[in-house]
């Protein structure tokens, strides 16, 4: 079984109290999740606030349950799932029939493996973003800011706060990741 | 990894994806503010936990006394608590200090009650209203009416009919039989594309079928609220706080006849109590213990030596 040791050391930080940890935890999460929920609740913006604040406080609260056996942000995507079911039964409607890729067991497990899941629909660009969306903290990030701010190398170093050989290997890891999720997640769609 | 999707081509599915959408930085620091007090209550509470079952350990004796503190069950998750009861009139079912937990519905039935959010933010609940508290920042009405004071900006009520979201401001929301109304008695509310201020109206049966009226932020349609309004602490305060009390509280502009007026009122300490004295009649018994004198018209409070 493969355990998210990052993502473990992460929660245990938070259930002793460290308030550092929590920013992580919320700043890596947070956007994620709200995309993730926007896309489920037709784009409704007060619904995904609602829906990723209420997965967010279940989540908190139950922190001690998580064991690392999948990626911490697939555990919350848990939650989220859960409060977006709810809030379709709430508002006594029916949710989109749109297929939604990690709603897939198989792609959520080949792409958990991986350390990251993700992707929404065959539509490219959709898919693309959810990848990003679902990458390792900052990988997302970078790619965006080298290929669609067209940003160098040194100015990501600097945005980043780290120097400019550890911002290449970044964007390295990055590209790579993006790479084998994009790669898994699209043969996740299409199988 | 598949080898056909080079970096140029990782740079390509980017590049035509585009940037993600960008989420508000208000809703955003909302939801962290939130999700912070729950997740810090959740830690306050394991901490004092753990101090229980720590006792008996220090204490190193198992005494029969001991062993029943040790004995008690875990306790049970914490209930997010998001707003309690400040005032009830009448026959509402609900009792002064009352906690209310996220997500939770009130009614008030016969009665009136008052809430303040945890962020200092005054609901006022009429009779017959059902209120589902949702998270700090956010309420549903169901049925009735409700008046808010906000703390903040970033209030939002949800109707069956659309939400009304506030910048800062004092307003009531009302649903009838097929549609919801918001009232502005003080700042800014919006509606769908809709906004309203003071001494305005929007109904609505939906965010984007929405009618704008001019109505009086004052009169006996606002009176409800009083019967649930914060007792205002008379004894040791300035005379011009409490007429901002009278204005916030009947939707009174307020007009001193001079500047001496004005700074009589800064100067001046009030003593004694008000009891339950409508705003207006509590200005009309107050102020001339403090050598000055209002009169009311049309929405106006003139205060004179």
């Amino acid at each position: 079984m493969i355990v998210h040791a990052e993502d473990r050391a992460l929660v245990g930080r938070m259930i002793a109290g460290d308030e550092r940890a929590f920013d992580e935890f919320f700043e890596t999460n947070f956007a994620p999740m709200f995309r993730f929920a926007l896309r489920r609740l037709d784009g409704n913006e007060d619904a995904a606030e609602e829906v990723v604040q209420a997965a967010l406080s279940s989540a908190v609260a139950k922190l001690k349950t998580y064991r690392g056996e999948a990626a911490l942000m697939t555990w919350l995507f848990t939650f989220c799932r859960h409060e977006i079911a709810a809030w379709w039964r709430r508002s006594k409607r029916e949710p989109s029939t749109a297929l939604f890729a990690d709603d897939l067991t198989h792609v959520e497990a080949v792409l958990d493996s991986l350390a990251m899941s993700g992707a929404e629909s065959r539509d490219t660009s959709r898919l693309v973003q959810s990848v990003l969306d679902r990458l390792p903290r900052h990988y997302g990030d970078v790619l965006e800011w080298k290929y669609i701010e067209a940003l160098s190398v040194n100015e990501i170093a600097a945005r980043l706060g780290i120097g400019a050989k550890a911002a290449e290997s970044l964007l390295t890891r990055a590209r790579n990741a993006f790479r084998e999720a994009f790669t898994a997640t699209a043969e996740g769609v299409l199988s | 990894m598949n080898d056909d999707l080079r970096d140029d081509t990782v740079e390509r599915l980017i590049k035509l994806a585009g940037p993600r959408p960008a989420i508000p930085a208000d809703v955003a620091a909302r939801v962290k503010a939130n999700v912070h007090n729950q997740w810090r209550a959740e830690v306050d509470a394991r901490s004092r936990s753990r101090f229980i079952w720590a006792l008996p350990l220090a204490a190193a004796i198992a005494t029969a006394i001991i062993l029943t503190i040790t004995n008690r069950p875990s306790a049970p998750v914490t209930p997010w608590i998001i707003a309690r009861v400040e005032r009830v009139s009448g026959a509402a079912p609900l009792s002064k200090g009352q906690q209310i937990a996220a997500r939770s519905e009130v009614a008030t039935e016969n009665g009136r009650a008052s809430v303040r959010l945890a962020d200092g933010t005054s609901v006022r609940i009429d009779d017959h209203s059902r209120v589902r508290f949702l998270t700090p920042h956010r309420i549903a009405l169901q049925a009735g009416a409700v008046y808010v004071t906000a703390a903040h900006s970033g209030i939002r009520v949800e109707t069956p009919y659309g939400v009304v979201r506030d910048i800062g401001t004092r307003f009531e929301v009302r649903l009838t039989k097929n549609l919801a109304r918001v009232r502005v008695r003080d700042g800014v509310v919006i509606v769908g594309t809709h906004r309203a201020t003071r001494g305005e109206q929007l109904a609505f049966q939906s965010p984007a079928d929405v009618v704008a009226e001019k109505v009086r932020p004052w009169g006996f349609e606002w009176n409800w609220t009083n019967d649930v309004a914060p007792d205002f602490a008379i004894e040791g305060a300035r005379v011009s706080d409490f007429i901002v009390w009278v204005a916030n509280e009947s939707g009174f502009d307020v007009l001193y006849d001079s500047d001496a007026t004005r700074q009589r009122a800064t100067r001046t300490t009030l003593h004694g109590s008000i009891g339950k004295l409508q705003p207006d009649v509590a200005a009309k018994a107050v102020l001339p213990t403090a050598g000055l004198h209002a009169t009311i018209d049309e929405g106006v409070l003139t205060v004179r030596q």
